[in-house]
């Protein structure tokens, strides 16, 4: 009777085994970059101790490696709070949570005190981007610049009507005397010409809406106009829409 | 009345709070000032662009976790001002069981100990091993309590290897 096998029923040699493949040598973090720098703990351990204490070896190392697990540790529940708020960024006030919520209470004022004061420091420069840290200050508004003037055709297409106009109980200026305007006097508004379909549309009911092309100012100060100039309303008034020119029966 | 209230009053004498009891008073004050000290000197800081620990490594550190994408500029900055006070409590603490100990150097049991006895440090039990920190604090209440420790290099089964501590 043949045996099973041709070898004798010894069973077959296993394939070999793939060779396990190694991570690029930057992804591979050495143990010296995985901890902090010595000198820098041993400095930092030096300001708690009286003059003269003496520090172990093993003492310190064991602080590196509890302060390279600090930042891990810290980092992972912050990392989660990010990854439930659907964010990519780690910013400074989820760590600063993260802290707090993992018990390191005594942390979080003198923290959330340095947060806002670097902050200040740097000009309320960019906050975290959505962190709404426990008890992190919010970085101050930051004023948008000026807009650019307006081309030189803006108002093409634009009719403003300037009634005499002034605040209640301030002279209208271009008159010989004060006039003292009422209170129920409406605001100017302003009328764009007709376009697409012959509607017209009303923006505004005051000031606000065309001052930043007054140069800040709502109305001039020595025109009576409003503070459009004659310039402009020329401008805006014959350079309005042409009037459609009839069949010639010539 | 007043008289007798006052005879009963002196005759129990009123005994003083343990040693241990003190002790852990003072080192609660004493981390109470230190925190008080470490918010003076951030309220105090004027210079944010030195920092007593490398950004760049804590940064290498927070990448390690692989979950982690991007780090915002100001976060490696937070945090090298929290591991320095991450460094600071957990030295102080060590410092305190060390002084318990009558030692002048600060030893890893002593920081083994601060880790076992504080709640928070737990996520570090793995980094110092739970026999070292019951070592430490077994020595410490040893001579608290005035027993006697093994000589240095002999063996603790030798009968002869005891002698008890001075008291100072």
């Amino acid at each position: 009777m043949e045996p099973a096998f041709p070898n004798g029923g010894a069973a077959a040699p296993p394939p070999p085994m793939a060779a396990e493949q190694l991570p690029p040598a930057a992804a591979v973090v050495r143990e010296q970059d995985r901890l902090m720098p010595i000198a820098n703990v041993i400095r930092i351990m030096r300001r708690v101790l009286p003059p003269h204490a003496k520090i172990s070896d093993d003492a310190k190392e064991v602080i590196q490696e509890c302060v390279s697990e600090f930042i891990s540790f810290v980092t992972g529940e912050a990392n989660d709070r990010c990854h439930r708020e659907h964010r990519k960024t780690v910013t400074a006030e989820d760590l600063v949570w993260a802290m707090d919520r993992l018990g390191f209470d005594d942390y979080v004022p003198p923290l959330t005190a340095y947060l806002r004061r670097m902050r200040e420091y740097e000009g309320g420069g960019s906050g975290g981007g959505g962190g709404g840290g426990r008890g992190a200050a919010a970085a101050p508004a930051v004023v948008p610049p000026p807009p650019p003037p307006p081309p030189e055709d803006a108002f093409r297409y634009v009719q403003v009507h300037h009634p005499v106009y002034a605040a209640p109980g301030e002279p209208v200026q271009g008159y010989g005397y004060p006039v003292a305007m009422s209170s129920a006097l409406p605001a100017p508004h302003v009328h764009v010409g007709v376009r697409g379909g012959g509607q017209h549309e009303v923006f505004g009911g005051g000031p606000a809406p065309l001052a930043v092309y007054y140069g800040g100012a709502p109305y001039g100060e020595a025109s009576s106009r409003g503070g459009c100039s004659a310039a402009d309303e020329g401008s805006s008034s014959s350079s309005a829409s042409p009037a459609p020119v009839g069949p010639n029966y010539e | 009345s007043e008289e007798k209230q006052q005879r009963e009053s002196f005759s129990i004498p009123k005994s003083p709070p343990p040693p241990q009891t003190l002790a852990k008073l003072r080192s609660q004050q004493q981390l109470q000032m230190f925190w008080a000290e470490q918010y003076r000197e951030i309220e105090a800081t004027t210079d944010f662009k030195n920092h007593n620990l490398p950004l760049a490594r804590i940064k290498k550190i927070m990448k390690a976790d692989e979950d982690v994408r991007m780090i915002a500029a100001e976060a490696p900055v937070v945090f090298a001002r929290a591991c320095e006070m991450f460094i600071l409590e957990l030295t102080h603490r060590g410092w305190a069981h060390a002084e318990e100990n009558k030692r002048r150097t600060l030893q890893k049991s002593d920081i083994a100990a601060a880790i076992a006895r504080t709640e928070v440090f737990d996520f570090l039990v793995d980094i110092v091993p739970r026999d070292d920190a019951k070592d430490a604090d077994a020595a410490a209440a040893a001579a608290a309590a005035g027993i006697p420790r093994p000589a240095a290099g002999v063996p603790a089964t030798d009968p002869l290897a005891y002698y008890y501590v001075p008291q100072q």
